[in-house]
């Protein structure tokens, strides 16, 4: 794990670098970029996947295999924080159980928000996010920021098993299925052993039968498509809407020679989206408290913490990697979205349906960004889909070997929250020249003394509420709000002179609504001067 | 030197009750306690002999029986200290399950039946001196008692493990152990590489097997808090074949896996939470990164076993093996009551060498796994892998077109020590084909270490944690070895690591 002071340092810096920063509406167009379209990973049989909800709404996570599925019940599809989760049956979905309830199995065609798969990072319905079941969901005045850390998950993925097939054979040479083995499970064998360390396999093999034709094969270099889909119900009380969001993996098969290209090294787009996570997550997580990092909840926010270390060193994991060769053609990940009143797994035939789409907004090959444009519903909905892709190097093995193991971060991320968090430092930043620091420790949190992060985080929940409100307004102020500190506001703006000037208009915006929203007149941003 | 018999003792313990009780109280009184830990409800022991200096005084056990309250056994006994070597000669005579001792006299010892559960197990307990501290000792009086760990006895039955306690001189914590299988335990997969059957055979239909990738890849992810140690610290290089003739020539390196919270500030690329590592084994079709093809890993002979073959047979012995111990709750390889370990055994028929044409040009007998399940000897090799005749999994022309390569067999295995807490990880259902009713075929295996947060840091508050393992490949050239931690079910006991058929799903509507 990335040491929490060199987090803070480095946050430090990323949050007085421009690109942190706000922009001026004048500065810079949408900022929508796409450089590429999908992000390789470089692995084929296990992908390592975090679940981030940094959205005000519980959220649930379902996998997906081709309408083929191999092996329902008998091979996992996900084995991570919450457990082994065995592949489903054709047309089904593999529920990932809940974090904080990883043996609750999800009601069938329910939602209960103490058995999602993450809770949200903060809530309006849930004070405190000590979320009971059988809870009823009460709506409280100000957000309340998670206190468990249970908006992360770990898992590993493995999202290519094969058919049942006939193999390559000398009977059969042009089958595609040419790299599949078997596999024999053997329970319980008791083998001639002393201690650990010093193993002697001794005996004779016997079969009891022959093989006519040869069992069954297995494999996971299958060229196919999982999907990742995840629910979101909006916070209306009856008759939310939906955000549903789908993660495609794509296993693109056999290759004789291949190498997948190395990942983005500290480009605009990335650096911005793992600034966009970390940022966000450096918020969310100083108001939690551990006292033992061995604890689940010590556990749980290490996640969330060394996330949001490995988003502020992309430079350094990144740099250099020469391409791994691989057997097998990568993986590659996109994503889709959208709004509807029906939750249900978005596929790429109607993810331009329903009463919003999200389209690929910003992208290279190690982050893309889903986002809606000009949303005009409810803000609690107004949820994007961040990938991002941190590749980790070796530390024991020669230094010009190729990269290690690739790790998927998959995150969702309220917009206004979005904002609200980057423009509580920007206002700062702007003043002062310098950025509130980030926690220091992880014994930082609420109620232990006014820190600078909380203080912070404070602010932000203030600005939220602030910006809700005027999204219910007027979606006009909204937009331009949104433009300043949202996802649009990424990547452009990098001047002292373009952060000023958004500061500027912010508080233009926010002055128009002084006598109708009283909470704008406890804004720190609205203090200063 | 006094020796004192069961009734001795009774007697002695029935004077110094009614008249004698100012001799007890002239001698020493010395306590240690056995409590009661995972599994053990009721400990209880009765004295059988003892044995003390000339000259000393000695009051023997009192209360006899010693009082059972809270979980605890008490022992009292009341005895001067004065090391002799003749006391722990009368200890070590006989003793098992310990093998050093570390004191060269013992101030007193005893016998007696410790009752774990109701049920009698014959101990010798003795205390003696070791820096300046009163140190207790217990050992089995009968055959049969293990060390599996330092501090650590297992009674003949494999059912409960008595350990010195959390560094108390006069402390023991007896445990049910999960896994009383006299025996190790393994969690094996194995997969065939090379081509099938050429052409028909005893008039058979013509067969085909698979292709191989080599094995390219290792993914050994840790998704636990806890630090994980990969090989041996006395062994610096794990693969010591994997090298890049390009660089240093450095192999793979025994290292710690760090786990998650586990501040890394000298190594800054790694970030705890994921820590994994994929580390390449060879690079199947060549390209720009070559690593030394004519020097793969696991090649001969790491391990050869020369086994007893039919006369007819054609091949030479060069099975290889290569060990890995994986040491949990550890930043090395040292094993321990809370560092538990298990071996990540790689086994081939060949090695893993290649041929520019993407086969192996070698085949030999395939390595053997004599298989115990249920208590029922069922050894085997997949029999996929092996000629159908004979039996045995060795070359055979029969199973490779000519000039195309030969089969390799590879047998990957996780596997526990006997009476150790690791169980298997529960609900595997190898998939069977009711055609040919073979044994089933599977690609994933795993073993789980109950509530393993409490044995790492006894006294955790919060959610108790299994620690499970996990060996699963999804093709012969990816194998990954994950390492979770997840939280123990409130009810039953049953952690959601099991890999059970109750499949989670849902149909959004």
């Amino acid at each position: 794990m990335i040491p929490r002071k060199l987090i803070a340092t480095l946050l430090t810096f990323l949050l007085v670098l421009p690109s942190a920063g706000g922009f001026a509406e004048s500065s810079g167009g949408s900022g929508s970029s796409v450089i590429a379209t999908a992000i390789p990973i470089q692995t084929y049989g296990v992908l390592q996947t975090a679940f981030i909800n940094l959205t005000l709404s519980p959220a649930y996570v379902f996998v997906e295999p081709e309408n083929n599925a191999f092996g329902a019940g008998t091979y996992p599809i996900a084995i991570g924080m919450t457990g082994v989760i065995m592949n489903p049956a054709a047309g089904q979905q593999a529920f990932l159980p809940g974090v904080a309830t990883p043996c609750v199995t999800q009601p069938f065609g329910k939602f209960t928000p103490a058995s999602a798969t993450l809770q949200p990072c903060g809530s309006y319905f849930y004070q405190g996010m000590n979320i009971q079941s059988g809870t009823t969901n009460i709506p409280v005045a100000t957000l309340g920021w998670s206190s468990n850390a249970n908006y992360v998950l770990q898992t590993a993925l493995f999202p290519s098993w094969n058919s049942t097939a006939p193999l390559k054979s000398n009977n059969n040479p042009d089958n595609p299925l040419q790299s599949t083995t078997f596999y024999q499970y053997d329970s319980n064998s008791t083998n001639v052993v002393t201690t650990a360390g010093l193993v002697t396999i001794a005996g004779t093999p016997k079969a009891t039968s022959v093989p006519a034709p040869p069992p069954t094969t297995i494999g996971m270099a299958k060229a196919g498509s999982t999907n990742i889909n995840i629910v979101i119900p909006g916070s209306e009380p009856t008759n939310p809407n939906y955000n549903n969001f789908t993660v495609n993996i794509n296993t693109l098969g056999l290759a004789t020679t291949t190498t997948v290209p190395p990942n983005a090294t500290s480009g605009d787009i990335y650096d911005t989206a793992a600034t966009t996570v970390a940022d966000t997550l450096a918020v969310v997580t100083c108001m939690l408290s551990v006292e033992d990092p061995l604890s689940w909840l010590g556990m749980a926010l290490s996640l969330a913490g060394t996330i949001e270390g490995m988003c502020v060193t992309p430079a350094i994991a990144n740099a250099g990697d020469p391409a791994f060769p691989v057997a097998s053609n990568q993986i590659n990940v996109t994503g889709f979205a959208n709004l509807s009143t029906t939750a249900g797994p978005v596929t790429a035939a109607n993810a331009g349906t329903g009463d919003s789409a999200w389209t690929l907004q910003k992208g290279d090959n190690g982050a893309l960004l889903y986002y809606p444009t000009n949303f005009t519903g409810n803000p609690d909905e107004n949820n994007a889909l961040l990938l991002l892709n941190f590749r980790m190097q070796y530390t024991n093995m020669p230094s010009s070997l190729p990269s290690a193991a690739d790790q998927l971060v998959v995150a969702i991320i309220n917009q206004p929250l979005f904002a609200a968090i980057k423009c509580s430092s920007a206002a700062n930043t702007s003043q002062s020249g310098s950025a509130v620091p980030p926690p220091t420790s992880l014994s930082t949190a609420a109620g232990q003394g006014q820190t600078p992060a909380v203080k912070r985080a404070q602010e932000a929940a203030r600005l939220l509420d602030v910006f809700r409100k005027i999204a219910k307004t007027s979606m006009t102020d909204n937009a331009r709000i949104e433009k300043l500190y949202g996802f649009k506001s990424i990547g452009t703006g990098k001047s002292a002179n373009d952060k000023q000037q958004a500061i500027t208009q912010l508080k233009a915006i926010l002055a128009k609504y002084r006598s109708t929203i009283p909470e704008i007149s406890q804004l720190n941003l609205m203090k200063a001067n | 030197m006094k020796k004192i018999g069961k009734l001795l003792i009774s007697t002695l313990l029935c004077i110094c009750i009614t008249a004698l009780c100012s001799t007890v109280l002239a001698a020493t009184k010395n306590t240690m306690t056995i409590q009661c830990g995972s599994g053990v409800n009721s400990l209880a022991f009765n004295a059988i002999s003892a044995d003390y200096p000339d000259g000393q005084s000695w009051g023997g056990i009192n209360p006899n029986p010693p009082t059972f309250s809270k979980d605890i056994l008490t022992i009292d006994v009341y005895c001067d200290r004065k090391g002799s070597t003749d006391v722990l000669a009368w200890f070590c005579d006989p003793v098992y399950g310990v093998t050093d001792l570390g004191m060269t006299t013992m101030n007193f010892a005893f016998t007696g039946n410790l009752l774990i559960n109701g049920t009698a197990y014959s101990v010798v307990i003795g205390q003696g001196d070791v820096s300046s501290h009163n140190v207790w000792n217990m050992g089995g009086r009968v055959a049969g008692f293990t060390q599996p760990s330092g501090g650590t006895i297992v009674t003949p039955d494999g059912r409960y493990a008595i350990a010195g306690y959390s560094g108390n001189d006069n402390n023991f914590l007896v445990t049910q152990l999960k896994n009383p299988i006299p025996g190790a335990m393994t969690q094996m997969l194995a997969f065939n590489q090379g081509y099938g059957r050429a052409s028909t055979y005893a008039g058979a239909p013509l067969q085909s097997a698979p292709t191989m990738n080599v094995i390219s890849t290792i993914n050994i992810i840790n998704m636990t808090p806890w630090n994980i140690f990969i090989g041996n610290s006395g062994d610096k290089n794990v693969f010591s074949t994997i090298t890049n003739p390009a660089a240093d020539n450095s192999g793979y390196v025994a290292s710690t896996l760090w786990g998650i919270n586990t501040p890394v500030s000298s190594v800054p690329k790694y970030s705890g939470a994921f820590t994994s590592e994929k580390i390449p084994i060879m690079q199947p079709y060549g390209g720009d990164k070559t690593l030394n093809i004519s020097s793969p890993w696991l090649t001969n002979p790491f391990y050869t076993d020369k086994i007893s073959v039919p006369a007819s047979a054609t091949y030479t012995f060069n099975n290889c093996e290569l060990t890995v111990p994986l040491t949990f709750n550890s930043t090395n390889s040292t094993s321990s009551a809370t560092s538990p370990q298990l071996n990540l055994v790689f086994t081939t028929s060949a090695g893993l060498l290649q041929s520019s044409s993407g086969n192996f040009t070698q085949m030999q007998n395939t390595p053997v796994v004599s298989s115990v399940i249920n208590g029922v000897v069922n050894a085997y090799a997949s029999p996929a892998f092996q000629n159908p005749v004979d039996e045995y999994g060795q070359l055979d022309t029969n199973l490779y077109p000519t000039g195309l390569g030969y089969n390799n067999v590879v047998f990957m295995a996780l596997q526990a020590a006997a009476n150790t807490q690791w169980q298997v990880l529960s609900g595997i259902t190898p998939l069977t084909s009711a055609a040919n009713a073979l044994p089933g075929c599977l690609n994933v295996c795993g073993m789980v270490y109950p509530k393993f947060s409490t044995v790492a840091k006894p006294g955790i508050a919060g959610t108790v944690m299994d620690l499970g393992v996990i060996l699963m490949t999804g093709d012969g050239a990816e194998i990954t070895v994950l390492f979770v931690a997840v939280p123990e079910a409130a009810v039953g006991g049953d952690s959601a690591l099991t890999l059970s058929s109750k499949v989670k799903t849902h149909r959004v509507k």
